[in-house]
């Protein structure tokens, strides 16, 4: 305490002994507080361990209260307990975080989001809360935040098996672009996805070519399953998956090899689970349609007899076509003048020559008209002459002797296909068959 | 602390407070020695002792606050339950009782406990020379957690406040410090009680300054800041640093999103003069009913807090902080916010109205907190172009109303971002506040602390007056020099000889040096009839000299010299012995008369 005082002073004897007592006071008097202020803080301590501890006890309770509501699908009850949790732990991030999504699951969007980024400005990337900003974003039609924030949650930071969250996330990213209809988007990020994913874990890879396939990008699709059934050549998953994608390609050959093999699978094999009963009878019918195309392409590695046979087929099945669809164009409000003054005689046994007897009474058209391409004014007209510029009759004789009208027969056989399909809708039957031919003749038999 | 301040008239000692006995005084006194004694033994000591004991009082007073906070959670969940809603039977019946109990103890055992505390520190530090005793700290500490933790619409700060300046005082009374340094310390642990409940010790110590001492002073200041950085420590230590509100970011979009704040700082500018007249009409009718309804106030307040709670609003009860929190994070609608601001004002004026001990401070950051978060969650509905964000209005219409209710605006700025810990919203508050002190002051007078004084009979300073009050300067009662003057070294003779052409009551010497001597006629003759003609004038002078006096000086510093002096010279600060003019006493005293 000397401290406090001069160490020389003008004092006397007396002043010098009471100088003393007043330092031995003081002394005390500091020795005293300091024991009473470290007493007070034991005691405060104690009453605050004591709260403490009690406010964990409380918080815990309520939140498993929280916890049973949210799994009871009450979130008003689970908002109140949860609520009432965080009042007693307030810096529990994982309970501010179940607050948030019961707020959610109440309808309470807008809290829920505020709550989030409260709990975001502490946590700065945090993959888990920037995914539940992006399903709120999503759930209030905010598309282009709900991206954004789809993003950062992928490249935000995620607690224990951050690589598996993070693929879940995209995937779940991925479902939403496409809800949306934003396929591009959804398919750069399915090749990230994909690149992304182990080669070993089947189902992920499924996931992704299934995923692939709601993408509309089929051809991806097809190159996934057929790196899964590389791997493994008898999973029935990966054998439909092929199988509808090659189908939706054109590769009807594929899908033949595919389908056929997914359906011969045998009920007990692993991964051959028969699935719904829609999608085996749509893998059927897939497969009649492949088999019954291939049975219709006049192929060009088929022997020459079979080919021409085909050839004439299919020039019957289009002839008919064409000539559907002109009485059908004919009789349609759109040339309803045309039609009553020039009614379509009864079809005769020829098609072609009824078709172009019809055509030659049509009145004559303007100048103006006449000087145009005839099959930018109607495509059937010039498709129409095309047809008359072939022998009325081929038979497999000459068609054989003269392969270049066999390759024209075969093109004027497709376009028919390709041009009646543009005037008068998708045909049913082998045409349907012919046109799925006409528009990738080239893909039919890749394999 | 006194009846006086409290129940005017009743005090068996004038000029003590009540609940003090005179003898415990004495009692104290007894074996120390005289401080006149102690100053001539040890003449440093209190200096010295002061910065120690201002640590020592911010420890103990941090430790009594968390205390009283833990105590006040306590009582909370033990009364209320640990999580309230309506309809619970038991939010309807534990404030009457609790209520009941406080006010038999505020009439029985402690009768200076009634009030915030605010006022009671003031008339310690202006009446009774600081003394709180420690009944009354005890009393207020029991009291005021009753009722904070029963439901009441109270707060715990300002008597947080009242028992950090309770424990300063009782602390230095055991040193035996001079009146002057016990005085002092009233407002010493005022901010440092203020400062650990409130986790904010810049506020702290600018809400003493601005409210208790009412200017700033250098001879204190560093103490309260000991005090107050000590007890916060002390707090942070136990509560943890963060700040009280967890505050979304805040960036400001453009120039017309202060617009809207401006709206805010109207609003809050009328919700505190509702608040204020509402109280300033309650308060003292009910202070003037028969003493024995003193018994039955607080149970009646406590019933009506309870009714409120129990019918859909048990947000209003206690000081409602998380509430606070649950609005600025948008969790209700702005119709249910704007309810909750008006059933607050109602249950704070009849809770704090009733004399249940409490405090003002967190009802009125709770109002505010509801009218911000409410007028924010309106304009964001229907003003959809405003980027608004409800958080960042509840934080600026706590300022809004803190600076309109308490009229303490720079305070109020701190506090929002002390206890946000969020600066980047200092625009909006600092706009917001001020339209809402202006609109305030221009619709209230009187501050609120103000009006509880005169309710309560008492005439403490009007802290809002004095921040306020011009000060005058030299400069204000300065006028030219019309004095002849002579240099020191003229001889009486040539004095003499232009005295008499000149006529003048009075000289004006400059000496070699640059210091001014001044004389009346009546001291020169004098000087002149003693000396021979040829004596340089500064040989013949007295040795002490007019001090050095500049026109920026308080027009007070004069004073002290015009004994001696009959006119002082005012130099110029630039150029030493250059005169600006000269003051007598005739001019300051006609300068203050003019004030």
């Amino acid at each position: 305490m000397s401290f406090f005082f001069a160490l020389k002073s003008p004092l006397n004897a007396s002043d010098r002994i009471e100088r003393r007592r007043l330092i031995f006071s003081d002394t005390l008097s500091m020795v005293t507080l300091f024991a009473i202020t470290a007493l007070l803080a034991v005691l405060t301590n104690y009453l605050y361990q004591s709260y403490a501890s009690h406010q964990v006890e409380l918080a815990a309770r309520w939140l498993q209260r929280g916890e049973q509501a949210l799994r009871d699908n009450k979130p008003q009850a689970a908002i109140d307990a949860l609520s009432s949790a965080l009042a007693f732990a307030p810096n529990d991030r994982s309970t501010a975080i179940k607050l948030a999504e019961a707020l959610a699951d109440a309808g309470r969007i807008q809290e829920a989001t505020v709550y989030f980024n409260a709990l975001l400005e502490s946590q700065q990337g945090n993959g888990l809360i920037n995914l539940q900003l992006a399903r709120l974003a999503a759930r209030q039609g905010n598309e282009s935040q709900a991206i954004e924030d789809y993003q950062k949650a992928i490249y935000g930071n995620w607690e224990g098996d951050g690589y598996v969250r993070r693929r879940e996330v995209r995937l779940e990213l991925i479902n939403y672009l496409i809800a949306h209809h934003r396929l591009n988007q959804a398919r750069n990020e399915l090749l990230v996805a994909s690149g992304n994913a182990p080669s070993d874990d089947i189902s992920v890879q499924l996931e992704i070519a299934r995923t692939m396939e709601l993408a509309e990008d089929p051809g991806d699709a097809l190159h996934v399953y057929k790196t899964i059934l590389h791997h493994h050549p008898s999973l029935r998953e990966a054998l439909d998956g092929a199988g509808h994608t090659a189908f939706q390609l054109g590769y009807y050959l594929q899908a033949k090899h595919y389908l056929s093999r997914a359906l011969e699978l045998p009920a007990t094999e692993p991964g051959s689970d028969q699935g719904p009963a829609g999608a085996l009878r749509q893998s059927r019918d897939e497969l009649a349609e492949a088999s019954r195309l291939l049975a219709l392409y006049p192929s060009p590695r088929l022997n020459p007899r079979e080919r021409d046979s085909r050839i004439l087929t299919a020039r019957k099945l289009a002839m008919a076509r064409l000539a559907q669809c002109t009485r059908d164009k004919a009789t349609t409000p759109a040339n309803l003048p045309t039609a009553t003054s020039a009614p379509a005689p009864k079809s005769s046994s020829n098609p072609l020559q009824s078709l172009a007897s019809r055509f030659s009474r049509q009145p004559s058209k303007p100048a103006g008209d006449q000087a145009a391409p005839p099959a930018a004014v109607d495509p059937l007209q010039g498709l129409l002459q095309r047809w008359q510029k072939l022998p009325a009759k081929i038979s497999m004789a000459d068609l054989e002797k003269d392969p270049e009208l066999a390759q024209t027969q075969v093109q004027l056989i497709y376009d028919t296909e390709l041009i009646t399909q543009q005037v008068c809708g998708a045909p049913l039957g082998d045409d349907a068959l012919l046109l799925k031919i006409a528009q990738a003749p080239n893909q039919v038999e890749e394999e | 602390m006194s009846t006086a301040t409290e129940t005017p008239g009743v005090n068996p000692v004038p000029g003590m407070p009540e609940g003090v006995d005179p003898a415990e005084i004495a009692a104290e006194r007894r074996y120390r020695p005289n401080p006149a004694e102690v100053q001539r033994l040890a003449p440093n000591r209190d200096e010295r002792l002061f910065l120690v004991l201002a640590i020592f009082i911010g420890v103990i007073s941090g430790l009594m606050v968390v205390c009283f906070r833990v105590a006040i959670s306590w009582i909370q969940v033990l009364t209320l339950g640990s999580s309230p809603h309506p309809g619970q039977l038991r939010l309807f019946l534990v404030p009457m009782g609790v209520g009941l109990v406080v006010a038999a103890l505020v009439q029985l055992v402690f009768p200076g406990a009634r009030g915030s505390g605010i006022n009671q520190t003031k008339a310690a530090l202006y009446i009774y020379n600081g003394y709180i005793s420690f009944r009354m700290v005890m009393g207020k500490f029991i009291t005021a957690g009753l009722a904070i933790g029963g439901g009441f619409s109270l707060g715990p700060e300002d008597p947080s406040l009242q028992i950090g300046a309770g424990v300063a005082s009782i602390v230095s009374r055991r040193l035996n410090l001079s009146r002057e340094r016990l005085r002092m310390f009233a407002p010493i642990g005022a901010a440092a009680g203020l400062a650990a409940a409130f986790n904010a010790p810049i506020s702290a110590i600018l809400f003493v300054v601005e409210e208790v001492i009412g200017r700033w002073s250098a001879a204190v200041l560093g103490s309260i800041v000991l005090a107050a950085i000590s007890s916060v420590v002390v707090a942070r230590w136990f509560w943890g640093p963060e700040p009280m509100f967890r505050i979304p970011v805040v960036t400001l979009k453009g120039p017309q999103e202060l617009l809207a704040y401006a709206v805010l700082g109207i609003a809050g500018g009328v919700a505190s003069l509702l608040l204020s007249k509402a109280l300033g009409y309650l308060r003292p009718r009910l202070r003037r009913l028969p003493r024995w309804t003193f018994y039955i106030q607080p149970p009646i307040a406590g019933l009506i807090v309870g009714a409120i709670a129990y019918f859909g609003a048990p947000q209003v009860m206690g000081p409602g902080y998380n509430v606070i929190d649950q609005a600025m994070h948008g969790q209700f609608t702005w119709k249910f916010l704007l309810a909750l601001a008006l059933l607050k004002i109602v249950a704070t004026t009849i809770s704090f109205s009733s004399g249940t001990p409490g405090g003002m401070f967190a009802p009125t950051l709770f109002i505010g907190a509801m009218l911000g978060a409410s007028i924010g969650t309106f304009e964001k509905i229907f003003f959809t172009s405003f980027p608004i964000s409800v958080g960042s209005y509840a934080l600026v219409g706590m300022g809004v109303l803190f600076a309109a209710f308490l009229r303490v605006p720079l305070t109020s700025v701190f506090m929002v971002l002390e206890v946000s810990g969020n600066y980047s919203i200092v625009l909006p508050v600092i706009l917001a506040n001020t339209i809402a002190y202006l609109v305030s002051r221009s619709l209230q007078p009187y501050p609120i602390f103000e009006t509880f004084t005169h309710q309560d009979g008492l005439d403490l300073p009007s802290m809002e007056e004095q921040r306020e009050e011009s000060v005058l300067h030299l400069e204000d009662a300065l006028r030219p020099v019309t004095l002849p003057v002579f240099p020191g070294t003229a001889t009486l003779q040539e004095v003499s000889a232009q005295l008499a052409i000149a006529d003048a009551p009075m000289l004006l010497v400059k000496l070699r040096d640059g210091s001014w001597y001044a004389m009346n006629r009546g001291e020169y003759t004098s000087i002149a009839a003693t000396q021979t003609p040829d004596t340089p004038l500064e040989r013949a002078l007295k040795p002490d000299r007019i001090p050095l006096l500049f026109p920026d000086l308080p027009l007070d510093s004069a004073i002290p010299y015009l004994a001696r002096w009959p006119v002082l010279p005012i130099q110029n600060r630039a150029s030493k012995g250059t005169l600006e003019g000269m003051v007598t006493l005739e001019d300051v005293l006609c300068r203050y008369q003019q004030q």
